[in-house]
Formats: C-alpha cells, sequence, structure tokens
C-alpha cells in the first residue's frame, strides 16, 4: 500500500518536471512496485460456502492492462486519453471488451489479446449520451444514444456509423438485435420498441399499460435470450426484471423493492446466460444477484466498497464461455473458470470489474485460501 | 494544487440539480413537499403512462426491508448454504472513508486521478447519501432530462474531456439557445459543485492529497442565517448539512425533499430543490467567504 502511494506522488512529478533526477527515483520506485504483495484470492458465496466465483481482476486505465511504464512521461498523451471515466453498457466478443462511456461520450475498446485500450475518437461515430450497447453476429455495435435518440450502428472496423429511429423520438437505453429486428427500451416512454431490422421502421410498441402487472415501469435495460425466446427488462419504476416473450406478452416478473435476497433498488443490467441463469445488476446495493429459471435466487456477489470484488454503482453485465487466454492468470489454481463475468461500475477504482464463474478443483476444494472482502472494511474515520 | 482539487473534486450537483426539476412533474412549488416534488415518482410514472405498483412516495430511496412473512425461506439462495446475519439484508451505502486503507490501496478512482494528474490515493466522490442519488442520476434514467426536453442539452464533442466532469457528465452548451442549465461561463462544472471531499480539511488545511487551508472557506460551526427553511432549528451551523458533520454531498446543498424551500424575493431561483436561495449568490456565500 504504502509503495502504490508514493509511486503515484513520484508519477505526478515524473509528468511535471521531467528532471533526470526524479527520473531515477522513479526507476527505484518501479523496482519497489515489481514487489506487489502476494495476490488473494476473492471467492463468492464467502466461505466456508463453497466458491462459485472468483474475483480477478479490473480494468480503468489503459496502464491497468499494459502494465507500469518505466519512464511513464513518455506515455503521458496516451494514457490520458486511453481511460474510462463513466461506463454504462459492455460486451463482449472475441477477446475483446466493447464498454461505452457517458462521460466521454465515446465507445472504449479494450482488447485483452493485444492488451491495449482503443478509444473510439473518430467523428464518424459521434455519440452523445451512450447507454447500453449490443453486437450483432457480424460484429456491428448497436448503440443506445440517450441524447441522439436513436440507435447508432458502428461497423466493426470502428470507421463509420449510421442510425435508426430517430423520427420515434424515443430516449432508448438499450438495444437488442435478432435476425430481421430491432428490440429498443424506450426509457421516456416505458415502452419496448420493436423495429424492423432491415428499414429500421417501427413494428410495434410493447410494454405500455397503465396496470403496472402489465406493464413496464421506467425500464432501463434489456437482454434478449432468443434461444429460448424470452426478453428480460429491468424496470427503476417497480424494481422488477419483467419476463416476456418476443412478441411483448408478459409473462412474468422477478424481485420488487426491498434489501433481501431477490428483491432490488435500483436493477439495471441484466443478463441470461446459455445454463439460463438469470444475472440482474442492482445499483442500490451494489450487488448482483444470479436466479435461475425458476426466478429462484442462487446466490449474489459484490459489496459496496472499493477494494477487489466490490462493485461501485454497477450498470452493465456481460456473461460469456470466451476463452481469453489473458485472464487466466487471475484465476485461482484451485478454481476452476467456467464462464467470465465483466460488469461496468459507473464510479470507483474498478470502472470494468471482471469475475469468473465456476467451481472449485476437487483436490483444493478444502485448500482454497478464501479471503473475505467485508473484513477489509474498516470503520468510519472519526470526525474531530 | 488547490484548484486542481477544487476543479477535480467535481461537480455532481448540477446534474441532480437540473433534471430533478424535469424528472418528474413539470412544475412544483418549492417548499411544497415530496408529493409536490419531482420524486413524486408515483405521479411522474403516472404522466408516462406507467402506473407505479404502490402509491407510495418512500419506497423508491427508503428501501423497505421485507424482512418478514412466508416467503422469506424462499429467499435463501440455493448456493449460500450459510449466512451469517451480517448479510441477512445488503447493506446500504455509506461511502468510503478518505483514509481508508482498502480505497487507498484500491488506487482510488484511477480515471479521476489520471484526469486530474493525481496519483494513487484518492477518495469517495460519492460519499454519504450521494450514491443513492447518482443510483438514479446516472445519466440514463435521469439525468438528461433538462429544462426544454430531452434534447435540450448540446455535448459538444470537441470539447476537451479536461472540461466534462465526473460523476454527472452533461455540459449544457451557452452555444445552444436552448439550453439556460449552464452554470459558470466556462461550462465547467468541476469549478463550482465540489462533493464527496471534507469541508474541515479543506477549511483547516489537514487533507490527504496535500493541499492547503483555503482561508475563503468558512469555519464548520459558522452560523447560517440564509437557511430558506428558517424554522428548522436542526440546521444552525454549516457542520449541520455536512455528511457526518464533514464531508459535502448532494444534499448538503438540496433538499431532497422538498421541505425548506419558500419563493425567492424575486420569485426566481429557489429551485431546483435548493436549501439556500441563489439570490445574491447566497448559497455560494453560506462556505465561501468571499
Amino acid at each position: 500500500m504504502g509503495w502504490v502511494k508514493f509511486y503515484g506522488v513520484l508519477s505526478r512529478d515524473v509528468c511535471l518536471k521531467k528532471s533526470f533526477f526524479v527520473l531515477a527515483v522513479a526507476c527505484i520506485a518501479l523496482s519497489g512496485c515489481a514487489a506487489k504483495e502476494a495476490r488473494k484470492s476473492f471467492f463468492y458465496p464467502k466461505p466456508p460456502n463453497s466458491p462459485h466465483l472468483q474475483y480477478l481482476t479490473s480494468f480503468s486505465i489503459g496502464r491497468d492492462l499494459e502494465g507500469e511504464r518505466l519512464f511513464p512521461f513518455l506515455h503521458a498523451n496516451a494514457d490520458k486519453n486511453n481511460i474510462i471515466v463513466k461506463p454504462y453498457g459492455i460486451a463482449v466478443k472475441n477477446g475483446r471488451i466493447y464498454v461505452t462511456d457517458t462521460a466521454l461520450s465515446r465507445l472504449m475498446v479494450i482488447d485483452l489479446n493485444e492488451k491495449k485500450f482503443s478509444p473510439v475518437d473518430n467523428p464518424l461515430i459521434a455519440l452523445r449520451l451512450p447507454a447500453n450497447l449490443n453486437l450483432d453476429e457480424k460484429g456491428n455495435i448497436y448503440v443506445a444514444d440517450t441524447l441522439r435518440q436513436e440507435i447508432v450502428i458502428v461497423d466493426p472496423m470502428l470507421q463509420s456509423s449510421t442510425a435508426v429511429g430517430n423520427e420515434l423520438k424515443m430516449k432508448p437505453t438499450d438495444v437488442a438485435v435478432t435476425k430481421d429486428r430491432l428490440f429498443v427500451v424506450d426509457n421516456d416512454q416505458n415502452e419496448l420498441k420493436i423495429l424492423d431490422r432491415e428499414t429500421g421502421k417501427l413494428i410495434k410498441a410493447v410494454g405500455k399499460n397503465s396496470d403496472p402487472k402489465k406493464g413496464l415501469s421506467l425500464p432501463t435495460n434489456l437482454m434478449l435470450d432468443e434461444k429460448n425466446g424470452f426478453m428480460y427488462i429491468t424496470n427503476q419504476g417497480t424494481g422488477k426484471v419483467v419476463k416476456m416473450d418476443l412478441d411483448g406478452n408478459i409473462l412474468k416478473s422477478i424481485g420488487g423493492f426491498g434489501d433481501r435476497f431477490g428483491l432490488f433498488s435500483r436493477p439495471k443490467g441484466v443478463f441470461v446466460d446459455d445454463d439460463g441463469y438469470i444475472y440482474v445488476v442492482d445499483a442500490g446495493n451494489q450487488v448482483v444477484q444470479i436466479f435461475n429459471q425458476e426466478g429462484k435466487i442462487l446466490m449474489f456477489f459484490g459489496q459496496r466498497g472499493s477494494g477487489p470484488g466490490t462493485l461501485d454503482l454497477p450498470a452493465d453485465i456481460f456473461v460469456t464461455r470466451e476463452k481469453i487466454d489473458y485472464l487466466d492468470q487471475f484465476v485461482d489454481p484451485g478454481f476452476v473458470r467456467e464462464k467470465l463475468i465483466f460488469i461496468t461500475n459507473q464510479t470507483g477504482p474498478r470502472k470494468v470489474s471482471v469475475f469468473a464463474m465456476g467451481h472449485a478443483r476437487e483436490e483444493a476444494a478444502n485448500s482454497l485460501e478464501a479471503v473475505n472482502p467485508q473484513e477489509s472494511i474498516p470503520e468510519q474515520k472519526k470526525i474531530p | 494544487m488547490k484548484k486542481k482539487l477544487l476543479a477535480g473534486i467535481c461537480a455532481v450537483t448540477l446534474v441532480g440539480s437540473a433534471s430533478l426539476v424535469f424528472a418528474g412533474r413539470l412544475s412544483y412549488d418549492n417548499g411544497g413537499g415530496i408529493t409536490n416534488s419531482p420524486h413524486n415518482m408515483p405521479a411522474y410514472l403516472q404522466a408516462k403512462g406507467a402506473a407505479p405498483e404502490t402509491s407510495q412516495l418512500c419506497v423508491f430511496c427508503h428501501t423497505p426491508h421485507n424482512a418478514t412473512g412466508s416467503g422469506e425461506a424462499g429467499y435463501n439462495p440455493l448456493w449460500n448454504h450459510k449466512m451469517d446475519t451480517s448479510t441477512a439484508n445488503f447493506i446500504p451505502y455509506e461511502g468510503i472513508d478518505v483514509n481508508d486503507p482498502d480505497y487507498i490501496a484500491g488506487g482510488g478512482d484511477t480515471s479521476f486521478n489520471a484526469l486530474n494528474g493525481f496519483g494513487a490515493g484518492a477518495y469517495d466522490v460519492l460519499k454519504g447519501p450521494s450514491r443513492l442519488c447518482m443510483s438514479c442520476h446516472d445519466g440514463v434514467t435521469a439525468i438528461d432530462a433538462f429544462s426544454s426536453g430531452n434534447n435540450s442539452v448540446t455535448l459538444s464533442y470537441a470539447d476537451s474531456y479536461d472540461k466534462k466532469i465526473m460523476i454527472g457528465e452533461n455540459i449544457s452548451d451557452n452555444s445552444n439557445p436552448a439550453s439556460s442549465n449552464y452554470f459558470g461561463a466556462t461550462r465547467d462544472l468541476r469549478n463550482d459543485h465540489p462533493i464527496g471531499f471534507s469541508y474541515i480539511d479543506v477549511a483547516d488545511g489537514e487533507d490527504a492529497l496535500g493541499m492547503a487551508k483555503d482561508i475563503n472557506i468558512r469555519n464548520y460551526a459558522t452560523p447560517v442565517t440564509t437557511w430558506l427553511g428558517a424554522g428548522k432549528t436542526s440546521v444552525a451551523q454549516i457542520k449541520d448539512v455536512l455528511f457526518k458533520g464533514e464531508f459535502l454531498t448532494c444534499s448538503s446543498c438540496h433538499d431532497v425533499h422538498n421541505t425548506d424551500g419558500t419563493k425567492t424575493a424575486g420569485g426566481s431561483f429557489a429551485k431546483p430543490l435548493l436549501r439556500v436561495t441563489t439570490d445574491g449568490s447566497a448559497l455560494c456565500l453560506m462556505c465561501h467567504s468571499k
């Protein structure tokens, strides 16, 4: 800890003074950084339960991925731009994390194979307030932009963009793509708008109903489970996750306002993985809860704070079975990774948190050196 | 350094403030209570054609525990076989301490640090109730609903991100006549909406980030005379609006329940849900001795 703080002060000085003296000291400081304390693994559920989830790492700035600089000032400009300030939507494909940044009005691509942050500063992709995003089968990126009031479609090479839905005067907060349709959450009108993918024309709008049991209420995030023919929409007006079929008929809902398991305070990101597990992000309680298809809660993870395994105003979630070699180094030898979970945090030191879902290796099941993150939260400072 | 810090500490309340006014009811009486405020969520939802499940106003922020009842057993997570009492409920957020070694070891808010030239070791900008505010005013659900409708705010892409603020990022465009909600001619909200810092540290000169004492900041025990809720004896000094008597938060300046406000002399700008009028810059002068 001391080294972290010490180095932080030094790196600022290096940028400002660029003196040889400070450089020399920085080198010494770096050697200190290299000897980081041994990593401890953070699991959920907490011991003595057997672990289903491990916190792996987080990304906020380019350095998180590229490693510490020997001469930080040489990279000052790039470092300053390779930054995520306030992320919201997230999607992962082929080792690349796509994140929207509402503060910087842009898309950030984190390439875990190339170990590189690539901010999309292309003026042909001028996002204004990008909320959630989703990829289609070709890698086109669909971004719900609430200020442009339309869906911005970015080509896979990040060279150009088109847009649909502007004439609908929506406040789109999420979008999903199927072969022939676009599903758009209109947060302002409490509707899900179904558009023709080819023409962008409105086919129908569903979900608006003065009966809360039949309608959406301040909906923000959408998960399309195309394989099983369901949609899941989080609602901040009712604290519920609404499950629909692809025609927009409401089938059931999960949750409601509350601070107990299975309840939510600010349900935002929602994801359904290929096992049918439903993940719901709660920005009010700083947790993610996992449900099975019956709506029964399996477990939760995340907690307030800033240390490993914490969440801080979490927004969106993406789960994948993709194998990403870079992340293997963080997986505990006693843990078997099955899926990767990516979560955006709107504030705090960990803007994109990465977890692994899996199970303990049988032979190691009893020997995992698990740490309860809760124990690291100290008491409040005394007021003078 | 001090300017950098102040600039960096940045700025949430405008976002809270400007969007508050229009997030819910389009017009309201200042001081009319929460039922007559933009935070009457049932009224807002009904106006948008989506009935809430309840007519209760408080449930949206004062999360009910739902602690008992027949359903409790069903809430027990299948994969958490053993629960201790500390996880019987999710823990409400109270913020992270400035000197929290957990926070410092975590590198503070790295984006914040990089933007503002700081190294590691920052603090929780959303300390206290601010995080709850920002769970709705997150830039997606509530933030961009500014005065002239959703589309009135122009974010100029050419703007350097140095000028953008950390938590509430919308910056009104001076050149856009539809947008009159900007604070400050430079469009830089970081100058005038700092939150999350220790007021005592700033006023007395001791700070985790090493800033010097600011002689233009009033002592935290200074009596408040410009309070709109004049009958409220609970607020006698500046420290009475600070979280834990020390930290500035959204609610230091904003009255989320709309209980204290009165019309200003000019009838103009006691909104949005301010505790002290901006007439004669009284809000600023409450803390700044200038």
